[in-house]
């Protein structure tokens, strides 16, 4: 049986495609962040610790290192002039100014490990001294004495220093396992939704080995498959950090690698590479079996993509948004998406702080791991056996027993409603209802709506209130009477060393860079920027990122509702035999999704532009003024006002979430599979908005999509030729594909 | 009787004479043998001694440098930062990476620091409007909000700790639609540390408030008396909020001023006149005369504190000190440490700690115990 699943998965070109794409993708983006990390290449670093190696044998590691001093002293900045500054930061050689840092600091530790050990030694007596505190019950010392216990057994050896950057490499890269976790998200739709779909389970489970043998066999396909991606991918990021910088001598103590030099492990660095992988093929199936039994539980497509989406990001939530000093520290790094990482497990002691007790991260991961493995196969295995036909089984949920009254109230109403036979209201009723689009518009609403409450418009510094107040004053176009205002307001103030004085000068001094500013661009208005460098991206593009995800996402859930239902069942078949069915079915389809895309787009967007409106008090006059008035606009000259600016942006983006959404359509006719369109959707739409939030390195991602973004398009013209083509190519495909296939 | 009775016979004799001997020494009788006298400072109220950005701990000065909090031991004056863990790398929150590992890390925001109780509280700005309080265990536990307050705060000079509640100022802005200008209100504010929430508890002024202190129920507040037409110093029942003018330029401003609180209904003086320090009732009779005064030497500034008091004499309003003194409440003795305030650089005296507070030209902050500087002191004499 094994073996049969197996076969089914490999021969889904789709997986196999996507899997080859994902590794040699992973590499790519591999080697292009590590590129972009530092200002210095791989050859620079690896050609200066190729000196300084050749220098320590004769002079000694001690000599090099202080060597650093003078060479950095070439770099320091005391007692320049600005000019000099510019003339240094600007010279060719100032990116050695890193290399030697971030070399002196590799060095500086590995010289005197036996130091670092006898510090950890000491940290008691120190503790003792900081606190105070006299507190010896507390979580710190506690924690302090634990770690000393820890660092006992580790054995004070002399690290002979070397490279640390191939190791680092090959195993750090928070990209590689979003990849994974894309794979696994398409094996698992392949795996549990495929055979539901086409209602195979039905029959599968009345066969003597269609329960719990099918679900065992299929549970060993997956961890199978996350054997091979953690081998793969990990595979994949040896060979290209050996590429890059070279690995070194691999039977090195792992404490010899800077980031892992407070380690705990007394391994070698090729036993970590080793065991890495191993942690990390475990944490991918403990995040498989997680989205198996959601996938099990949850019969509609939509819910459960839904799900896992929820709680992918609740997971994300907790690692970038819980503080490293929070109470609720233990939450960051014990959820779905932070046991990822299991790359911290070798980084050094951490002690997790629950209820004033220091329990080892180490510990609380293999539990974490141990406990979920177990529990998610258990609940995986239930649900997949206990299918039944919708309506008929005995309900495992105790709220949706609990309501079960209320279910049977709303069916006798439905029952009373549908009674009619209007084309539209079926169709609506059918995608709203019947395949949850209706709840997922509702969570999206109501997401917009408690995201976007006016705030109240803090300011860091008393001269930003009092520039803000100056620029209500000054706005609109520059006249004689506004210079002589300015002129007055600094004679005013000449002499008054009052907070509020002194923060109006510093003011004054802006609305000065201000008027030479307006005076240099033509046509150009004072006016007060900050609500619209946010929605102009002033400041980068991440929030219209942010809300071009919120609005892509609902997209990929809901499009697929339209044709991929029918197209799965074959229902179309008969439809399209119909008078109703063959033409104003599907225009009737086209016109919805084209509406509700619209009014997807308008409830992503819409809501922050009114929130920024209403928290600074916009003036709507100020719509009326030239684009250049807004320093960040510049460049598009006085042509069009700022009001028109933002109609264009929007329209963009509306116009460009339809093309989406027809995108997911297509989709939908050539997969013929309402999961797999959710999937492909999610992959093609939101995963590179994702990937360059996650690392702003990868911002290349998006220029497809620059429309939806808005901004993006109108202000980098390279990004809009991109999207235009991306968009052609796309059509193009499309329509070759669905003519082919409608021909066979 | 046995043995066993014998005892307890005489373990209460030794309780009823011990109790008698504990309630005799009761009531509100100062006067002492010897010069010694009662110590009557509410000892539920803390301080917060802040020095500049430097804020007083029973193991040292905390104070901040390099967006990283730093404490500097008694007498040995040894400087680290305040983080246990080995393995941190210290690195301070930025702009760009606001959340720091290192627990000793200040917040991106201005940040001002207080010390209570095992406890340090971070007063964050939060925009030039509000702020923010958090507070961190010295245990290491990390970081908890415990109040969101929509006013700016002022805790350089005027802030205590009083059980679960601290008092400083707050600086209440004030818009002008029709100027576009702003302005500052300073009112006492009390804020709960255990739900956040706050009351004021002093009407508002424009008055440069110097100094703030509790005994009871009763909220002394000295005032430079530039703006409010010259009051110097009033009290402010905390429970009924009533405000009660003390020292005023129009009654006896130039008779006396005030320097602390002694109790609910008396506080420490210094006569403008006389030149006495001592303790006055609120209706302003002298209770107590603890140092008499001699003509042509003013004191430059006394600091009580618990059980002793740290004071300055100066010759005719200048600036260098004829001598500086430390009286020992409890036994009533005078004792001249002129030489190791020039030595050491002392500047007050806390009680709370039995600590002397001192700095070098370069504002680099110590503390030396008590028992070194007396006796160095008693030493020399």
């Amino acid at each position: 049986m094994i073996k049969h699943e197996l076969y089914k998965l490999i021969s889904a070109k789709a997986i196999v495609a996507l899997t080859f794409i994902v590794l040699i993708v992973n590499v790519i983006l591999l080697w292009k962040m590590e590129k972009d990390k530092t200002s210095y290449t791989a050859a620079d670093y690896m050609n200066e610790w190729a000196t300084i190696t050749e220098e320590a044998r004769v002079s000694g590691w001690e000599v090099v290192l202080e060597g650093f001093g003078e060479k950095l002293a070439v770099f320091d900045e005391t007692g320049l002039s600005a000019k000099e500054r510019f003339a240094l930061r600007n010279s060719a050689d100032y990116y050695k100014k890193a290399l030697y840092t971030d070399i002196q600091t590799e060095l500086a530790f590995l010289t005197d490990y036996a130091g670092y050990l006898e510090g950890i030694d000491s940290a008691a007596k120190r503790y003792e001294k900081i606190v105070l505190f006299g507190n010896v019950d507390g979580y710190a010392y506690r924690d302090i004495m634990k770690m000393k216990a820890a660092y006992a057994d580790v054995d004070k050896i002399e690290l002979i220093p070397a490279p640390s950057a191939g190791i680092e490499m090959a195993a750090t890269s928070g990209v590689t396992d979003i990849l994974a976790l894309i794979v696994l998200l398409c094996v698992a739709v392949t795996v549990w939704l495929k055979e539901r779909e086409h209602n195979m389970l039905l029959l599968l489970r009345t066969t003597c080995h269609g329960r719990v043998k099918l679900a065992g066999s299929k549970l060993t396909v997956m961890i199978m498959s996350c054997i091979f991606l953690g081998v793969g991918l990990y595979g994949g990021n040896a060979i290209a950090a050996s590429i890059m910088y070279g690995l070194g001598d691999l039977g090195r103590p792992l404490a010899s690698v800077y980031d892992y030099g407070h380690t705990l492990w007394e391994i070698s660095a090729g036993e970590f590479l080793i065991l890495n992988a191993l942690f990390k093929i475990i944490a991918y199936i403990w995040v498989t079996l997680l989205i198996s039994a959601v996938c099990c539980k949850i019969r509609s497509s939509v819910a459960a993509f839904g799900g896992i989406v929820i709680v992918g990001a609740a997971g994300c939530l907790m690692y970038y948004k819980i503080p490293y000093l929070s109470l609720m520290v233990a939450f960051k790094y014990l959820n779905p998406f932070a046991i990822l990482k299991t790359e911290l497990l070798f980084a050094d002691y951490n002690g997790l702080n629950f209820f004033g007790y220091p329990v080892d991260y180490r510990l609380c991961m293999a539990v974490l791991l141990t406990v979920g493995v177990i529990l998610f196969t258990i609940l995986t295995m239930r649900f997949f056996t206990g299918y039944i036909i919708k309506g008929t089984g005995k309900s495992w949920n105790i709220i949706t027993g609990v309501f079960g009254w209320v279910r049977a109230l709303v069916v006798k109403l439905r029952r009373n409603i549908e009674k009619h036979t209007s084309l539209f209201v079926h169709e609506l009723h059918r995608i709203l209802v019947c395949y949850g689009a209706g709840l997922v518009l509702v969570v999206l609403i109501v997401f917009v709506v408690y995201d976007s409450q006016p705030y109240e418009v803090k300011y860091s510094d008393l001269e930003y209130y009092c520039e803000h107040m100056y620029l209500n004053e000054l706005k609109g176009p520059v006249t004689q009477e506004k210079r002589d205002y300015i002129d007055a307001e600094e004679a005013r103030l000449k002499g008054l060393s009052d907070e509020y004085s002194r923060a109006q000068r510093r003011a004054l001094s802006m609305i000065r860079q201000r008027l030479a500013y307006i005076e240099k661009n033509e046509g150009a208005c004072f006016i007060y920027d900050t609500p619209h460098n946010s929605l102009t991206a002033a400041m980068g593009n991440r929030t219209d990122i942010l809300r071009a995800v919120i609005c892509m996402v609902p997209l990929a859930l809901v499009m697929p509702c339209f044709f991929a239902p029918d197209l799965q069942s074959g229902v179309c078949k008969i439809t399209d035999v119909t008078k109703k069915g063959k033409r104003e079915l599907p225009r009737l389809r086209y016109v919805t999704g084209t509406v509700l895309a619209m009014i997807i787009a308008a409830v992503a967007h819409i809501p922050y532009f009114v929130q920024v409106m209403v928290s600074y008090d916009v003036d709507m006059e100020v719509l009326s003024y030239p684009v250049n008035s807004l320093t960040n606009l510049a460049e598009l000259g006085n042509g069009i006002n700022i009001g028109v600016y933002y109609a264009l942006i929007y329209m963009l983006r509306v116009v460009f979430t339809v093309l989406g959404a027809f995108l997911v359509y297509g989709l939908s006719r050539l997969l013929k599979s309402q999961a797999y369109a959710i999937l492909t959707g999610f992959i093609v739409l939101v995963v590179p908005a994702l990937a360059v939030l996650y690392d702003s390195r990868l911002e290349a991602a998006v220029y497809p999509y620059s429309a939806m973004l808005g901004n993006l398009f109108i202000q980098k013209r390279s990004t809009a030729v991109m999207c235009v083509i991306a968009v052609a190519f796309v059509c193009v495909i499309m329509k070759l594909t669905i003519r082919i296939r409608s021909k066979k | 009787m046995n043995r066993t009775r014998y005892t307890e016979l005489i373990i209460m004799i030794m309780s009823v004479l011990l109790s008698v001997a504990t309630f005799s020494g009761c009531g509100k009788d100062n006067e002492v043998t010897d010069g010694a006298f009662v110590i009557e400072e509410d000892t539920n109220v803390r301080y917060a001694e802040k020095f500049q950005s430097e804020v007083l701990s029973e193991a040292g000065i905390i104070s901040d440098e390099d967006g990283l909090l730093h404490l500097i031991t008694i007498d040995e004056g040894e400087d680290m930062v305040l983080c246990y863990d080995p393995n941190c790398k210290h690195i301070p929150a930025t702009r760009n990476r606001p959340d720091s590992e290192c627990m000793a890390a200040l917040f991106v925001e201005r940040t001002q620091t207080l010390y209570y109780e095992g406890a340090i509280y971070f007063f964050v700005q939060d925009g030039i409007f509000d702020h923010k309080i958090y507070k961190m265990e010295t245990d290491g536990a990390g970081r908890e909000l415990i109040a969101k307050l929509p006013f700016g705060y002022n805790i350089t000079q005027c802030a205590l700790f009083s059980e679960d509640k601290v008092y400083y100022i707050a600086k209440i802005p004030y818009e002008n639609e029709l100027t576009s200008t702003i302005r500052f209100g300073v009112r006492i504010v009390e804020v709960n540390l255990l739900d956040g929430s706050y009351r004021f508890v002093c009407e508002e002024t424009k008055d440069l408030i110097m100094q703030i202190n509790l005994s009871g129920k009763t909220l002394y507040i000295r005032r430079a008396g530039a703006e409010d037409g010259g009051i110097y110093a009033t009290r402010v029942n905390i429970d009924t909020l009533e405000e009660t003018i003390l020292v005023t330029a129009e009654v006896n401003g130039n008779e006396y001023a005030y320097v602390d609180a002694y109790d609910e209904d008396s506080f420490y003086y210094y006569g403008k006149q006389t030149y006495d320090i001592g303790i006055r009732n609120v209706d302003g009779t002298v209770e107590k005369v603890l140092i008499k005064g001699s003509v042509g030497e003013d004191f430059g500034w006394a600091d009580p504190s618990c059980d002793g008091l740290f004071y300055n004499r100066t010759y005719d309003y200048e600036d260098e000190p004829v001598g500086s003194y430390f009286m020992d409440f409890l036994t009533g003795k005078v004792i001249n440490i002129t030489d190791e305030k020039v030595k050491y650089g002392i500047v007050g005296y806390d009680g709370y700690y039995d600590v002397f507070v001192a700095h070098d030209d370069e504002y680099n902050w110590t503390l030396w115990s008590k028992a070194k500087i007396l006796d160095e002191a008693t030493t020399a004499d």
